[in-house]
């Protein structure tokens, strides 16, 4: 190209190039190839799809892994759900308090004892390839949810089967270890893969494998294109009538807002929380909660105290908490003042432009297990400072004094996400008001979570998605990974509530588990999470529910 | 003959010694700041088993010198590690974005020089007195602009408010299927509002560069000669002063290429090219230090032999100075 | 004209902002760009571009002193704030001056940072005789080889974000180009007749370089941190407006032009007034730049 121009501006028939001369004939030549190039005919013939039959989906982040088991994202988890069946579908409808499954794969189930289930699937099953769908299937999904080579992220949930027997093609038996009104629900948390085209890998090389290649699906989809890094087409399998769906890798919120106005995309989320207002303006959207909280975490124990390993079970950490008491958040009284002292719904009117709401407990952000009203404490700096000079930390000179200590503390956030961000700083502000002096620090992912485990930290910002389980021991149980704020008076009443027979049972339980809470306060309760679709296609009917924005997808262009 | 190849063996070589350089430069920075990287991104919540694997497909299962050596001898070979965000070899990540970046350089880079032998050709015309005070008093503000000026003006305005151009990523999602010729088409669409976002600053860079050396060139001998021998002023610039310049061309082309290979990055954040630059920002974003290292060690094997490239051309029309 | 021009500019910068920001004042601003840019535009003529760098220096330092509120503060209406709250509710005109503060002082620092390292290493790379300046020359190819954003991208993720680490990166970055400048220049100077009559009394060469020869070079050292300067801010705003610059809401001149362009329709006057700074001290600092180079023969 330098070349040609130079030729032109020169008015040269021939190109002084290094020490030969290149003729222009050779020029010509290399520009006719690759002209011609050009011109070879389309290797398939374009599809005739109508612009009902495709959605345009603009997206955060490509999925991490196409193999359901080894994702550990809720896009992974969204995208197997288009790829692979699970035993029910979830539904954001709950009937007796309790969630409604409705079988997919499932001709009938029926409980044979109080242990057992018995599975029977429909007859005429089969994967993409041909291969029927039967219970070596579902004998091998189990079997991989449980193995330690695979990692599987919710391999930690106690009612997942632990035995199962098959007695044909169609019928399988499976045996849990625990009775409890949530078996269905945890047999349910896992897909149902190929045997006969995973087991070509032994699970210990799956990490190794490229799963976008040579997939054997169920359905509704297949995967028809993909680009890593730039999009993935999502096709009907044949037979099935589906739009055809397309997402794009889009990198930042705000891309993904603009293209979404400039109506490059149908769909679009994660909408930029500063642009929540403009999205309820100039665009339709539905928005869902998400089971997740966003809350701060008080360390009740002193940061320094823990070495290398992190402590683990009721006696350590009891122990902690009475030999190293945290300076500050050791007292209940401090923790509750905390709550206190922030104006919760005005940074969710700010932050979240009024879509999130704050709940008084975990218990009630999303889940209908609870029983009674109950509204979360609002902002009451006076009655804060009541309780903190109950403590003993007195306003002296505009500071917050105890024992010749300043209250001060430092509170830890993932770094690069702008709306935690804002959240610390505001809470900030409110805090300086009540002569109380927090530090931010932000930090890497892997640092955050060390931070948190060896108990290195006076106060975390976290989110926590809670799955569609009441019992929340995963977060409040003494021997829990993600019990960072140590409670350890709970660990009754969770177990109490995770074995639950009847549903009386369960929100007596969880009644108690709210009151103990209110005492012992051991986060504060931040929002509960909530994503927010934006459309520039009114004439999509879009519904979402827990880690799925697309359910029901194939339905959505209205019947 | 012997001399020439002796010259391009010496050049082959240096490039390497440099290279070599830069990779051992990158890995004592992350060494000695970072220490592990693995730690930092790695799940503690995973299984020791699982971690273990994980660090050896990474490759950090050793002490700093054996992953040293290790990691030389896979630069070597081409291989650049495993990127922690996207879980695929660092080269296979890096092939897709390079074909994008180096398009969107090279169209901007011709739309530059266009636009800028345009306003040359015109400014340098009896006829257009009214241009050239506008391009004189419009560069200054232009060349001002930092980069993400106008390519967040051009998003706002000619992509959402008008819908003119598309805003959003190399090409249409459902693409496949059609001809060769759509697919071009739509690939130029896309490159519209991104090429003249990087062309437009650049253009009036070449511009200031140019108008000066050409200014210069009034007072020459040849000039005034050609002048005396009743040529036109339309073929003095085109054969005289523009073939004098060629040269000053040849050195701007070197000192844009980092542009040209590596990609412009705000323009390729804010349009969506998942080009090189674009690669390099996500990896900061996620802190990615295998896809981070892979790309700079990438771009100064590319550079590198560029740059070299560009001052044997250079020297070779008979430049006097080096890009050095 | 121009000669009209010259006391409007001298009170330019402190008027725009002074001076109501609604409907039809923030024209006001962009408006004096341009004419700033055509006054500089030719040879000659007032010295606009020192006149406007030394307001908006003044206004700089001394623009946090007006600002109403801080600029982490947070309100729940926008009523009688001159440009309106930002998505999180803060004054977003304090926000302008704390951002222009941080973005000049910033700037500022790295350049004198750069500076600084250049001299040092400008010395002793002349001081290293024929055999080191192969070792020198292959060390500029290595340190050139990774474009500038690529150090600032690699800094950012190996050391803590904020307003130091940014100083840091600037600061090393820009640095190899006033060392090769000064490389020459010193080589050039050590045979000079001082610097002989110098070494002849005893003077040590370290001695010699800091108090006979920089002396020498200190105009070609206050155009090189100019320059930087210059591009330091572009730098410095671009790295923000992508979202690589200081965290935790550090006000900043790339964050007022990233809020600004997200509500120009609704809201222009905060992108035309950023803009309208920037622009100010880099077309300021440029025809300052030349006019400085040619009267001193350095550029």
């Amino acid at each position: 190209m330098i070349c040609l121009f130079s030729w032109r501006k020169l008015g040269y028939n021939r190109i002084k190039f290094s020490s030969g001369k290149v003729s222009l004939r050779y020029v010509l030549f290399f520009l006719l190839c690759l002209f011609l190039s050009f011109c070879r005919d389309a290797e398939t013939p374009p599809v005739e799809t109508s612009d009902d039959e495709r959605i345009e989906i603009g997206i955060r982040r490509e999925p991490d892994s196409l193999n359901p088991y080894l994702t550990r994202t809720r896009t992974g988890l969204m995208f197997a759900s288009r790829l692979y069946p699970q035993l029910f579908r979830g539904d954001p409808r709950f009937e007796n308090n309790m969630p409604v499954l409705t079988p997919v794969l499932l001709a009938s189930h029926s409980w044979e004892g109080p242990l057992d289930l018995s599975l029977t699937l429909h007859s005429d099953l089969k994967w993409s390839d041909g291969h029927p769908l039967t219970t070596r299937d579902l004998a091998y999904s189990f079997s991989v949810q449980k193995d330690p080579a695979v990692g599987w992220m919710k391999s930690d949930n106690e009612l997942l089967p632990e035995s199962w027997v098959i007695k044909d093609e169609r019928t399988i038996l499976v045996h849990f270890n625990t009775q409890s009104l949530f078996c269905l629900q945890s047999l349910n948390e896992g897909f149902i893969i190929p045997e006969h085209h995973f087991s070509k890998t032994p699970t210990d090389k799956w990490l190794e494998v490229d799963w976008s290649k040579d997939m054997v699906v169920y359905g509704p989809y297949q995967v028809e294109t993909y680009e890593p890094g730039q999009r993935l087409i999502l096709g009907p399998l044949p037979g099935k009538k589906a739009p055809q769906l397309g997402f794009a890798f889009v990198r930042d919120k705000e891309s993904l807002y603009k293209a979404l106005l400039a109506k490059e995309f149908d769909l679009a989320w994660p909408m930029p929380h500063e642009r929540i207002a403009d999205v309820q303006k100039k665009l339709t959207s539905f928005s869902f909660e998400n089971l997740s909280i966003g809350y701060i975490g008080w360390n009740p124990i002193d940061p320094g105290v823990v070495a290398d390993v992190p402590p683990s079970g009721l006696a350590e950490l009891e122990r902690l908490k009475k030999e190293h008491p945290h300076f500050v958040f050791s007292d209940a009284r401090v923790r509750n003042a905390m709550t206190l002292a922030m104006n919760r719904v005005s940074y969710n009117k700010r932050i979240w432009a009024g879509e999130s709401r704050v709940p008084a407990t975990p218990w009630r952000a999303g889940l209908p297990y609870y029983s009674g009203e109950k509204q979360a404490r609002g902002y009451d700096p006076a009655g804060a400072e009541k309780l903190l000079d109950e403590a003993g930390w007195l306003l002296k000179d505009g500071v917050r004094v105890k024992d010749g200590r300043p209250f001060k503390f430092t509170i830890l956030c993932l770094s690069g996400n702008s709306q935690r961000e804002q959240y610390v700083l505001a809470i900030r502000e409110d805090l300086r008001k009540l002569g109380i002096t927090m530090e931010i620090e932000l930090q890497e992912l892997g640092l955050h979570i060390n931070a948190l485990e060896l108990r290195h930290f006076d106060a975390a910002f976290s989110v926590f998605g809670l799955g569609t389980y009441p019992d929340l021991s995963a977060l409040y149980h003494s021997s829990a990974p993600y019990n960072h704020h140590s409670w350890t008076s709970a660990d009754a009443l969770l177990e109490q509530t995770g074995n639950a027979d009847t549903v009386e049972e369960l929100r007596a339980s969880i009644s108690k588990l709210e009151e103990l809470y209110d005492q012992v306060q051991p986060i504060t309760l931040l929002y509960v999470g909530k994503l927010l679709v934006g459309s520039s296609d009114p004439t999509l009917q879009g519904r979402g529910y827990y880690d799925d924005p697309l359910l029901e997808v194939e339905n959505w262009r209205g019947k | 003959m012997a001399r020439k190849i002796r010259a391009f063996f010496a050049l082959f070589l240096h490039s390497l010694l440099v290279l070599w350089l830069v990779v051992t430069f990158l890995f004592c920075l992350l060494a000695v700041l970072r220490g592990n990287p693995i730690s930092l991104y790695l799940d503690p919540r995973l299984t020791p088993e699982l971690q273990d694997k994980l660090k050896l497909i990474y490759g950090y299962d050793a002490g700093h010198f054996e992953r040293y050596v290790r990691y030389l001898g896979n630069v070597a070979t081409g291989e650049l590690g495993v990127s922690f965000v996207h879980s695929k070899p660092v080269t296979r990540v890096l092939r897709s974005a390079i074909g994008r970046s180096l398009w969107l350089g090279s169209f901007s880079f011709f739309l530059a020089v266009v636009l800028c032998g345009g306003l040359l050709v015109t400014s340098n015309q009896r006829g257009f007195p009214l241009l050239k005070r506008f391009s004189r008093f419009l560069v200054p503000v232009i060349l001002s602009l930092p980069a993400f000026t106008l390519a967040a003006l051009a998003i706002s305005f000619l992509g959402v408010r008008f819908d003119w151009f598309p805003i959003y990523g190399t090409g249409s999602l459902f693409r496949d299927g059609t001809s060769s010729w759509a697919q071009f088409g739509d690939l130029l669409r896309h490159s519209i509002l991104p090429g003249f976002s990087i062309a437009i600053p650049l253009s009036v860079q070449f511009v200031a560069y140019f108008e000066q050396r050409l200014e210069n060139l009034d007072e020459a001998p040849f000039v005034i000669s050609a002048r005396g021998r009743g040529v036109s002023e339309r073929r003095i610039f085109f054969n005289h002063k523009l073939r004098t310049i060629f040269p000053s061309f040849i050195q701007l082309c070197g000192l844009y290429l980092p542009a040209i290979i590596c990609g412009v990055v705000i323009v390729e954040a804010m349009f969506g090219w998942s080009g090189f630059s674009a690669l390099l920002i996500d990896a900061t974003m996620a802190r990615d230090y295998p896809l981070l290292m892979g790309c700079s060690i990438w771009c100064a094997a590319l550079l590198i032999p560029g740059y070299e490239l560009a001052d044997y051309i250079r020297a070779r029309l008979g430049e006097g100075e080096s890009w050095q | 004209m121009k000669r009209f021009l010259f006391p409007v500019f001298l009170i330019a910068p402190s008027l725009c902002l002074l001076l109501p920001l609604s409907w039809p004042g923030f024209l006001l601003p962009p408006v004096l760009v341009l004419l700033l840019a055509w006054a500089v535009a030719s040879r000659g003529g007032p010295p606009f571009g020192l006149v406007v760098l030394g307001s908006l220096f003044v206004l700089a330092l001394c623009g946090t002193l007006i600002a109403p509120y801080g600029p982490h503060q947070v309100f729940a209406s926008g009523e009688g704030h001159l440009l309106g709250l930002d998505v999180v509710g803060r004054d977003l005109y304090s926000r302008m001056l704390y951002g222009h503060r941080n973005t000049m002082v910033i700037a500022a620092a790295g350049s004198a940072l750069g500076t600084l390292i250049g001299i040092c290493s400008g010395g002793v790379i002349s001081l290293v005789e024929r055999r080191g300046l192969r070792v020198t020359k292959i060390m500029f190819q290595v340190y050139l080889s990774v474009p500038p954003l690529l150090y600032f991208l690699l800094g950012l993720c190996f050391l803590k974000p904020g307003i130091s680490t940014m100083i840091i990166l600037l600061g090393i970055t820009s640095w190899p180009e006033l060392a090769r400048l000064l490389q020459a220049q010193v080589g050039y100077l050590r045979k000079a007749d001082f610097a002989l009559a110098a070494r002849m009394r005893g003077m040590s060469e370290w001695r010699i370089f800091f108090s006979e020869i920089i002396p020498n070079l200190t105009h070609l050292v206050w155009a090189h941190f100019l320059i930087t300067l210059a591009s330091s801010m572009i730098m410095e705003s671009s790295l923000t407006y992508l979202g690589l610059g200081s965290p935790l809401g550090t006000p900043s001149l790339g964050r007022l032009l990233a809020d600004g362009i997200q509500h120009i329709e609704e809201r222009p006057s905060v992108f035309l007034i950023g803009i309208s700074l920037f622009l100010g001290w880099i077309i300021s600092l440029r025809a300052f730049i030349r006019r400085y180079g040619r009267a001193h023969e350095v550029l």
